[in-house]
């Protein structure tokens, strides 16, 4: 059953999983993880004029990303290239290029989780209606190094991670807006990848303002030069006035249940002189409280490493 | 004229290839078709008690559901008829026995796909479950359950090698190392996944399009699982999407036949990419332990290895690979002693099989490394040793029959270290100036331009070179029967007009059509356009052997140059058309002694030698290839640029193996059944780094001196590589793949010690 | 069932489909045009990348009812007037293939990369291949055949 609608608020009343751009509902469904309805949303792209597939500036500055923008937009975009360079450089590093090119915004937001055991048939956990974590006691070198208890499979949004970094807002279909990180919550709730009910339809993406002389950089950690999945990745947004960082917004990927803010870095850069000296003790700071598996010790040194590397690039 | 030969002729499918026309078995459909669905176990190791398919036989459009009491004689196997076509219940007494999770139990056939599929859904099986055996170490234990109940233990093959006195010749050794290597799995991953049809044709024989690597076996495997002569059937091959080694044993071949044959109908099915990597064999993992010893002045004195290989549930070619990586274990050297125990072992894992190489990556991987070893524990330059002890024309094998004439070992060694900076000096010792580990900066000219990677910081890259040399053997070896037909026809007046020829030799994509075009152009003195092939199905021609062991084009050119010589002479005599049909056979070889292992195991071999260049980032531990110099000496290259490309890619699968393919298995499940998941090399991983080199030295037995070569540059890259790793960061990597994690907990544990 | 109507390869047809057939089944199934192949069904390898209206998109993500309106060109289209398109040429001089499975998706890939950057470097070549997979070349020969085929457009 496939149901194509042309309104947003054919949504509540209909029943099934959303399809946007499809390259995860349809892998999903290839491998038997899915296998109900399907609300298909392509069509409100031209919905009022279209501002659901576009990216707009406001008079305030702000910008709203519609959500069945594609990655592959996000990632030209002028606005986003100019004013929110880490996003666009985020978006222009994640999966190939047809798929940025048919993969939308919201999608890549409310994706669900890579683990392949989610995505093996045979094996039910916690976000299949089972009770456990298959990843947890058998193969896991990609998972989690700060683990909630639950599932130990890494949030796999890239733009979700970016936007913490951005403290954007997020805007769901008759109820307005909520900071994204209300989005994905603190991952304490294995069955869950976002907090979005099934016909509650998240609409726009609103990035606050542009901060004036910031530097940006985006690092993905991959095991290979190309399209995977991140072993750990990071964002960095800093200010510099006068040898100081006066400004810093930092995101991790890769390493919870959920994207990460990693606000005790910030404090530790904000106030503290740009050098090199100032980003390693930060850096270092990424890695307090993690409580990696067995298999994945080596993260918490490559997340210290990579957002070493983020930070030098932001300072570069 | 222009000689075909040593041209770089265009290959002959290149314009259906790129116009998208060329047909793959999934391309073709045939009016009334049905679709097929294989259902799998699903569960790794278990007694069916009962399969119920009423209701799926009741399900919409649903024709057939074909279960192990409809297979008339259901067992097969490439070496031995170890697997039932399905497995279940109302069979054979072992019939029932699930050994993989990919153990097919029962064919749907239905009006379309999705009604096949959904009735698949509706199949009950009645398990008894059995314990899982998925490490070949424990399936040894004594009291290990038995994979096959009617074998004594899960040791489903062993060959031994004894030369020598070992413990005498361990007595004179200076130094001895001793280590123990494991590789993994990997998956063949060719593009395109199984597919085919089957149909029962007009004059009542049954017919099946598929890709494979070797008609004539297909055929034969059929016949036999369906209990008719093969005369009854014709197995037809359109393009074919890549194989390695991954189409040799029967995937769809019998189920095809079997549901067109039982229905009467034709027969269509496809599988996704999930049911290949789940469905098919892979490359054996195997486990060594080594122990060599050589002297102060470079000698080699003893080898003695220990080897294990993981069948999973079959035979497959698990005793000839085993039978390959006996020989291969120990590198192409002259070693006075060797004792060699080899054993291949059942589990439930998914089976071994044929994949570039055949054992020798694996074997080499083990051999190079000693060698390797042994050279920084006598504190002499790794090429001199080398040459020190390679094999030379005159020099006896492991198997203690003289080394085939035209041994190039020493050759294409000398000239990959040649490019990678070795120099030889006055007195004839090979050395290279001493690669000191550096540790560069990021920021500095070294760094990648490829941004997105695991190198995080780049801030301390070490770098360093190694180099390897291996040989592998032309054909089927020990003992074998090797053959191959071929048949041309010369059509005209007074002059030739058109030649027809005909050879079955499989094309995966490495070019064989093209190659015999050329070599028949030479053969009749014609040119390539007045050649028509005739390569299609068993109709044509007798067996050509299978596209593997790098024989196809050394079988059959030889078997062409026959047939294009005989019907030469049959034009002289006026026959019109001149027809000669000619099968060559090259010299016989024989089976190891079951004592000793002493056999002239091969018809001849072919030699690779690489020197690889990596870049360890020494805080993530991922490594990466800078450059990697193959040299294979293919004795004349019939196609320079079909030769290129066969190097190139073999490389490249060879670095997907060594350092980014990982093939996981857990509990008998395959984690890895998706291109997601299980990475294969992309465009970026490959950048500009292989260079490819021919050298031409003519092996005297080899029509027009060619050697085989597809195999060769898939071996030597993984103990190069390695030897790298260790000359830039002083580890040595026992233990393959070589990913991050696996590099990241070495340099951890050299940095606490 | 649903009706589309989509111009491919130049021509417009207007066709029922289930609204969960994907664009690459109806192109090969409904339409018989097999040279757009499928070879990993999880949008990892891009054997069946087509162009939809100007963009290289790959055809197993897209649903057959979302091409409704959508101008389409397959491997088969490329070519005109019975001349190949450079880039087919260029695979051709260069080697750029062997089993020819991920040729097709490869080359509309290719084809659409050097329309939208002509003077594109080697490095962009081989970012813009980025979501194409081939097993049997080591894409040696595939980048040369689309720097090839860049050069003899500029």
């Amino acid at each position: 059953m496939l149901t194509i609608i042309t309104k947003p608020e054919e949504v509540q009343n209909t029943a099934g999983e959303i399809r946007a751009g499809g390259t995860d509902l349809h892998d999903r469904y290839h491998l038997g993880v899915s296998a109900g309805p399907i609300v298909d949303i392509y069509k409100l792209k031209s919905f009022n004029d279209g501002e659901l597939g576009a990216i707009t500036q406001a008079a305030d500055d702000s910008t709203h990303i519609g959500a069945l923008a594609t990655i592959d937009q996000v990632a030209r975009d002028p606005i986003v290239t100019q004013h929110y360079a880490g996003l666009a450089k985020a978006a222009a590093g994640l999966a190939t290029p047809q798929i940025r090119s048919a993969a939308s915004m919201g999608g890549a937001l409310l994706q669900r989780t890579r683990c392949w055991f989610f995505r093996h048939p045979h094996y039910v956990c916690y976000k299949k209606g089972g009770d456990g974590c298959f990843a947890r006691a058998r193969h896991n070198p990609n998972g989690v190094i700060f683990d909630a208890g639950g599932c130990v499979y890494p949030h796999p949004s890239t733009l979700g991670m970016a936007l913490l970094a951005y403290e954007a807002e997020v805007e769901v279909y008759g109820q307005g807006r909520r900071p994204i990180v209300a989005l994905y919550g603190d991952g304490s709730d294995p069955t869950r990848d976002h907090l979005l009910a099934p016909n509650e339809l998240l609409t726009y993406v609103h990035l606050p303002p542009p901060v004036a002389n910031e530097r940006t950089a985006y690092f993905r950690a991959i095991g290979r030069f190309e399209a995977e999945w991140p072993i750990v990745e990071c964002m960095v947004r800093l200010v510099v006035e006068e040898g100081a960082i006066t400004f810093a917004r930092v995101g991790a990927g890769g390493v919870a249940a959920v994207p990460l803010r990693l606000a005790n870095v910030e404090a530790e850069l904000v106030g503290q002189p740009a050098t090199q000296a100032t980003i390693e003790r930060a850096s270092t700071v990424a890695a307090a409280g993690a409580n990696p598996l067995p298999h994945t010790a080596p993260k918490v040194d490559f997340l210290v490493g990579a957002l070493l590397h983020t930070l030098e690039q932001a300072l570069d | 004229m222009m000689r075909a030969v040593g041209s770089t002729l265009s290959r002959v499918d290149v314009v259906d290839k790129v116009a998208g026309v060329a047909q793959y078995p999934g391309d073709i459909d045939l009016p009334g078709q049905l679709w097929m669905k294989v259902v799998f176990a699903g569960i790794p190791h278990a007694q069916i008690n009962a399969l119920n398919v009423d209701r799926a036989r009741a399900a919409p459009g649903v024709v057939a559901v074909l279960t192990a009491a409809d297979v008339p004689v259901n067992e097969y196997g490439l070496i031995i008829p170890d697997q039932p076509v399905l497995c279940g219940p109302g069979s054979t007494p072992t019939a029932a026995h699930v050994r993989w999770e990919a153990d097919q139990i029962a064919l749907v056939v239905a009006a379309t796909k999705a009604q096949a599929e959904a009735a698949a859904q509706l199949i009950e099986v009645d398990y008894t479950p059995l314990p899982v055996i998925t490490d070949p170490l424990a399936a040894l234990a004594p009291d290990a359950p038995r994979i096959h109940a009617n074998l004594p233990d899960n040791v489903l093959y062993s060959y031994r090698i004894r030369r020598g006195h070992m413990e005498s010749a361990f007595a004179q050794a200076d130094v001895i190392v001793e280590s123990e290597y494991r590789t993994h799995a990997q998956e063949h991953a060719y593009l395109q996944p199984e597919a085919g049809l089957a149909f029962v044709r007009d004059d009542g024989r049954i017919e099946v399009i598929i890709a494979g690597q070797w008609m004539h076996e297909d055929r034969q495997q059929i016949a036999h699982a369906l209990g008719l002569p093969e005369e009854q059937i014709v197995v037809r091959y359109p393009a074919i999407g890549g194989a390695f080694g991954g189409r040799e044993d029967m995937s769809l071949q019998i189920v095809l036949a079997l549901a067109a044959w039982k229905t009467g109908r034709p027969i269509k099915t496809i599988w996704s990419r999930e049911e290949s990597i789940v469905g098919h064999h892979k490359r054996h993992p195997f486990i060594f332990k080594a122990k060599w010893g050589a002297t102060k002045a470079g000698k080699v004195v003893a080898a003695q290895m220990d080897v294990i290989s993981d069948a999973g549930g079959y035979m497959y070619t698990s005793n000839k690979v085993l039978g390959n990586a006996l020989v291969a274990c120990l590198g192409p050297y002259d070693i006075p002693n060797v004792h060699v125990d080899a054993r291949t072992v059942l589990t439930n894992n998914c089976p071994g099989g044929a994949f570039r190489g055949f054992g020798g990556p694996q074997g080499h991987f083990a051999a190079e490394m000693q060698m390797t070893k042994l050279a920084a524990a006598l504190g002499m330059d790794p090429v001199e040793l080398r040459l020190q002890n390679v094999l030379r024309d005159g020099a006896l094998l492991p198997t203690q029959s003289v080394v085939p004439p035209g041994c190039t070992a020493a050759e294409t060694l000398e000239e990959a270290a040649r490019r990678g900076g070795w120099m030889q000096s006055a007195d004839g010792r090979w050395q290279r100036a001493a690669h000191a580990p550096s540790i560069q900066s990021a920021a500095g000219p070294q760094a990648s331009a490829r941004q997105t990677s695991l190198d995080a910081s780049r801030r301390r890259i070490a770098t360093g070179v190694g180099i390897a040399v291996c040989y592998k053997n032309v054909g089927f070896s020990l003992g074998f029967p090797e053959h191959c037909y071929a048949k041309v026809e010369l059509y005209g007046e007074a002059e030739i007009e058109k030649a027809v020829v005909s050879c079955l030799g499989a094309d995966v994509g490495q070019g064989a059509h093209t190659a015999f075009l050329q070599i028949a152009a030479d053969a009749l003195n014609l040119p390539p356009e007045r050649i028509e092939l005739q390569v299609e199905h068993t109709d044509i021609t007798g067996s050509s052997g299978s596209a593997s062991a790098s024989r196809l084009t050394f079988m059959a050119g030889h078997a062409i140059q026959g047939a294009a010589a005989g019907a030469l002479q049959e034009w002289q005599h006026e026959e019109r058309p001149a027809r000669c049909e000619f099968v060559f056979h090259p010299r016989p070889t024989t089976m190891y002694d079951p004592e000793t292992g002493v056999a002239d195991p091969s018809v001849t071999y072919g030699y690779c030698a690489q020197y690889a260049e990596v870049a360890v980032d020494l805080d993530t531990g991922h490594v990466e290839v800078t450059r990697l110099v193959s040299v294979n000496d293919v004795g004349k290259a019939i196609n320079p640029q079909l030769v290129e490309g066969q190097i190139e890619g073999a490389a490249a699968q060879a670095i997907g193996w060594t350092l980014l393919e990982n093939f996981i298995q857990k509990d008998g499940r395959t984690l890895t059944p998706h291109l997601s998941n299980y990475l294969i090399p992309g465009v970026l991983d490959i950048a500009d780094v292989i260079e490819p080199v021919i050298l031409e030295i003519p092996d005297p037995q080899g029509p027009l001196g060619l050697r085989g070569m597809a195999e060769m540059p898939m071996i030597p890259t993984a103990p190069a590589i390695a030897a790298a790793i260790h000359n830039a960061t002083g580890i040595w990597i026992d233990q393959l793949p070589i990913v991050p994690e696996r590099m990241w907990t070495a340099l951890q544990a050299q940095n606490g010690a | 069932m649903q009706s589309i109507t989509l111009t491919v390869n130049g021509k417009s047809y207007t066709r029922d489909v289930e609204p969960r057939m994907l664009l690459v089944d109806f192109i090969r199934n409904a339409l018989g045009l097999t040279g757009t192949n499928i070879a990993c069904d999880t949008s990892q390898c891009g054997a069946c990348t087509i162009h939809m209206d100007g963009m290289a998109v790959k055809s197993c993500t897209v649903l057959a009812v979302q091409a409704d309106g959508a101008d389409i060109t397959t491997i088969e289209g490329l070519a005109t007037n019975g001349h190949l398109h450079p880039m087919q040429q260029a695979f051709w001089d260069q080697h750029g293939l062997q089993c020819g499975y991920c040729t097709p998706g490869m080359i509309m890939a290719a084809a659409k990369l050097v329309e939208n950057n002509p003077g594109i470097t080697e490095a962009e070549i081989r970012h813009g291949l980025e979501g194409n997979l081939c097993r049997c070349t080591g894409y040696q020969n595939i980048v040369k055949a689309v720097a090839q085929a860049a050069a003899a457009g500029s």
